[in-house]
């Protein structure tokens, strides 16, 4: 078969930032995934609401509101800094401008795993009690899970920002990581809802 | 921001390049080769990142699968072939119908078909890679050892046999100590990471890969069947992710999910066991129906009927497909009004798979059909599917499933469609696709000995399954009385099954006598109008010599008289492909494919050897948390290439 060039693509830039580039459909697909797991874990925990005349069960405390409010806040404020970092990179600044704002969303981090601790704390129960105990420690383990991650994934980023060798593509990973972050953050407005304010309510 | 506009269009007819020479192509053919030259040996295909090594072995893996489940379902018609037999004993027997399941859904189907996608829609879209190739090849080694997992579990007489979707209270701690339904689990975790990778490969390639002009509605309906696929995979996945995971911590950390003394409740596994398995049933048919849309369509010589309808006739099965989980359910106590819902659900995705064959009734009615191989599958594909497609509206209905439920009736029904619906058309895909993957053609005289064998072995097996499940026998049953009367059925689909047995056997003959001595291919055998046919066959590494320019549904069939439209200026001295919009696939960006590693195979090795240590404690959760960091740090490590940003070393297409 012949072939005809009918146009040349080589001024084409490559790299791009948002839905142009492949980087952030992955990074979307997998919100798409672990959002559905947190979906999966809300109805769970609904599912299981059912079983108890009581909630929680008799004899434990309500979860206290102190330390996971505080810890809701402090996630809150967190996007600020991942907002920033990803405005940074679109403007293609500096690497360890960009590298400096992820670091402050590190700390932020770190912080949010600390106060997860005493949030366990917080429940009044444990895993092995009773289904309650197993909801509830898992819906906060999961998300520690994506705590965890986004703090490591995040670090790295910005270590790469200030050892580099910093890429265009670079840049475009910092932007995902903020998506990523929000996506964190927003789970856990929703499941902070469902484990600390719902058993309050129903 | 338009990118597009950046794109110069040769508008001025003195700029405007002629038809390519011989000789421009054959340079950029040594270019392209030497840059995506893969090399041979072990290291080399351990390390492949290519879309086409990659699924090439998931479904030669997948076809082993198949012949193991295959042999587990021979094992089983043995025993059941005459009452009261003693070839093998109930414990084997339950090991042996729940490995015969879950090798069947996690291991054969699901894979196969996802394999097939990966092979096909980088080539049908005119693209020359996924989008995350290592990822991809991490993909392969994860299923790979899921499987390995649970085979070596079986031959240690430690394999699954709580039924290949592990009902609790049975699977549960209390009532299946040891470390069996342990495997199971963890079995499904390996396949579940592996779905879940060629999922997000699949969307992100269609969406942002496509050749220039691919618009939405110019996709193949092949490509449009893996695309619907993946979402279902992406959103009822999670499903098993969770309820897998709840399992295995009820059996090793006491949690209290599906203890109801504890408050827990078997109920909520069985719901999310079938929210997520009622959807993959539908994972395993839309892409066969896509196949079957690719066969008609070159069969009958003629663009297919209704390709709006067929679109959203696949949608809304897909949507649809999220609504009927309960009717697995109907012999568990229900609220009324979800019984109405879930009946009229069920009812009502009969809808959609009825436009679709009508549609491809429609095409081959106008067209000129040829009754190859792949045709006849497709034929045998609509007598099979229908019939299990109304004994699926029979068990719909409430009262008719009470009645039938747990018996061989149900047993009949599955197969009907699975085999009927899926297997069928993979066949004829196999038959379609085989020459542009390996070259050579199959025989056609084997192939219709594979087919008709195939044909009557299915209706001799599974029909009479439909009695049987009617006279009242259950399912699961390792054996039975002579007084109930069943054992002259039961002998006469054991007959069948050795008839399916030849059938597949023939299969394999054809392919071991073609890729000695087959009859080459050419590249386009079919005379088809997809762009796969473009290349030749097997395709190159780089799959197309020029990124294609699309100007309609049918690229090939539209260029019958003219020369195909490309695009040049891809660089030719790294994996380079071109990115284009997700509605109207205008170009974008250029965009590099990672090569050759051997990090996504570390990561399985490691990360998967810690999901299997994590069957006998739950530091290999820690563990293995630890390790895969270390390896995603390499995978991640950022390392630039010498002739970053020096645009005069570059050399493109």
């Amino acid at each position: 078969m012949k072939r005809r060039p009918v146009a040349d693509v080589a001024v084409l830039p490559d790299q791009a930032f948002s839905h142009h580039a492949p980087i952030w459909w992955g990074n979307m697909l997998m919100i798409f995934i672990e959002g559905s797991a947190f979906a999966i874990l809300a109805v769970s925990y609904f599912y299981i609401r059912r079983n108890f005349d009581a909630w929680p069960p008799p004899r434990t405390l309500l979860p206290d509101l102190g330390v996971s409010s505080i810890n809701l806040l402090l996630l809150a404020i967190s996007a600020a800094p991942f907002w920033y970092a990803a405005r940074l990179a679109h403007l293609y600044e500096k690497p360890r401008f960009v590298g400096w704002w992820l670091a402050v969303g590190v700390v932020f981090g770190i912080a949010a795993i600390v106060l997860r601790g005493f949030e366990f704390h917080a429940l009044h129960t444990r895993y092995d009690s009773n289904a309650y105990g197993s909801i509830t420690w898992t819906i906060l383990g999961v998300h520690l899970a994506h705590l965890l991650a986004g703090t490591i994934e995040t670090l790295l980023i910005a270590l790469v920002m200030f050892v580099g060798p910093v890429e265009k593509k670079h840049y475009t990973d910092a932007t995902v990581m903020a998506v990523y972050w929000y996506f964190i953050v927003i789970s856990w407005a929703a499941l902070y809802v469902i484990v600390f304010l719902a058993p309050r309510f129903i | 921001m338009a990118y597009a506009q950046a794109l110069p269009a040769f508008n001025d007819p003195e700029d405007r390049p002629g038809v390519l020479t011989i000789r421009e192509e054959d340079e950029i053919r040594a270019r392209l080769s030497a840059s995506w030259h893969e090399g041979s040996g072990l290291w080399a295909w351990l390390t492949s990142t290519n879309h086409k090594s990659i699924a090439k072995r998931y479904i030669v893996t997948a076809v082993v699968f198949f012949i193991l489940g295959g042999l587990e379902a021979g094992v089983m018609r043995a025993q059941l072939s005459r009452p009261e037999n003693h070839f093998i004993g109930p414990d084997l027997y339950n090991q042996i119908f729940t490995m015969h399941g879950s090798t069947m859904m996690f291991l054969f189907a699901v894979p196969v078909m996802e394999a097939i996608g990966l092979y096909m829609v980088p080539l049908m879209i005119g693209t020359r890679n996924v989008a995350f190739p290592r990822l991809n090849a991490l993909g392969y080694w994860m299923y790979l050892f899921g499987g390995v997992l649970l085979y070596v579990a079986f031959f240690l007489n430690t394999g699954p046999d709580a039924g290949w979707f592990a009902y609790v209270p049975l699977s549960g701690p209390a009532y299946s100590p040891g470390k069996r339904v342990d495997i199971w689990a963890q079995m499904i975790t390996f396949t579940e990471i592996a779905a879940l990778i060629g999922a997000v490969e699949i969307v992100t390639t269609v969406f942002k890969q496509r050749a220039p002009g691919m618009s939405l509605n110019r996709i193949p309906l092949f490509v449009w069947a893996q695309l619907i696929t993946s979402f279902m995979i992406i959103f009822a996945l999670p499903a098993i992710v969770v309820s897998s995971s709840m399992l295995a911590m009820d059996r090793l950390i006491d949690t209290h999910f599906f203890n109801p003394a504890e408050g827990g409740d078997a109920l909520l596994w069985q719901h999310l066991f079938w929210f997520f398995g009622h959807p993959e049933v539908y994972i395993i048919f839309i892409p066969a129906l896509g196949m079957i849309s690719s066969i008609v369509e070159t069969f009958t010589q003629r663009p297919l009927f209704g390709y709006p309808a067929m679109v959203l006739s696949q949608i809304s099965t897909a949507f649809l497909g999220f609504g009927l989980w309960v009717h697995h359910m109907f012999a568990t106590p229900l609220p009324q009004l979800g019984q109405s819902f879930f009946t009229a659900a069920s009812t009502a995705i009969a809808i959609p798979a009825g436009v679709q064959i009508f549609c491809w009734i429609a095409t081959i009615w106008s067209g000129r059909p040829r009754y190859t191989t792949s045709f006849l599958f497709v034929i045998g594909f609509f007598f099979l599917f229908i019939i299990g497609g109304l004994s699926g509206v029979m068990t719909a209905s409430i009262p008719y499933d009470l009645q039938v439920h747990d018996t061989y009736f149900v047993v009949s029904h599955l197969h009907y469609v699975l085999l009927g619906g899926a297997v069928f058309p993979l066949f004829g895909a196999f038959y379609f696709w085989f020459p542009k993957i390996t070259g050579r053609l199959l025989s056609e005289r084997l192939g219709k000995w594979n087919f008709w064998l195939f044909f009557i072995g299915v209706n001799v097996t599974f029909f009479p399954m439909h009695i049987l499940g009617l006279l009242g026998m259950p399912r699961r049953i390792y054996t039975y009385l002579p007084e109930m009367g069943w054992g002259g059925l039961n002998l006469l689909v054991s007959s069948g099954a050795v008839i399916i047995v030849v059938s597949v056997s023939t299969f394999l003959v054809n392919v071991w006598i073609s890729l000695r001595r087959g009859v080459p291919a050419g590249d386009n055998p079919w005379d088809a109008s997809t762009l796969e046919w473009a290349t030749t066959s097997p395709p190159p590494p780089y799959d197309h010599l020029f990124i294609p320019v699309v100007e309609g549904r049918d690229p090939l069939w539209d260029v019958r008289d003219r020369e195909l439209s490309v695009v040049t200026g891809l660089r030719t001295d790294r994996h380079e492909g071109l990115i284009t919009s997700i509605m109207d696939a205008e170009p974008e960006l250029r965009y590099e494919f990672k090569g050759p590693t051997i990090l996504p195979l570390l990561l399985a090795v490691f990360g998967g050897g810690c999901i299997v240590l994590a069957i006998f404690t739950p530091w290999g959760v820690t563990v293995g948390a630890i390790l895969s960091l270390a390896i995603l740090i390499c995978w991640f490590w950022p390392t630039i290439s010498p002739d970053y940003d020096t645009p005069r070393r570059r050399r493109t297409t």
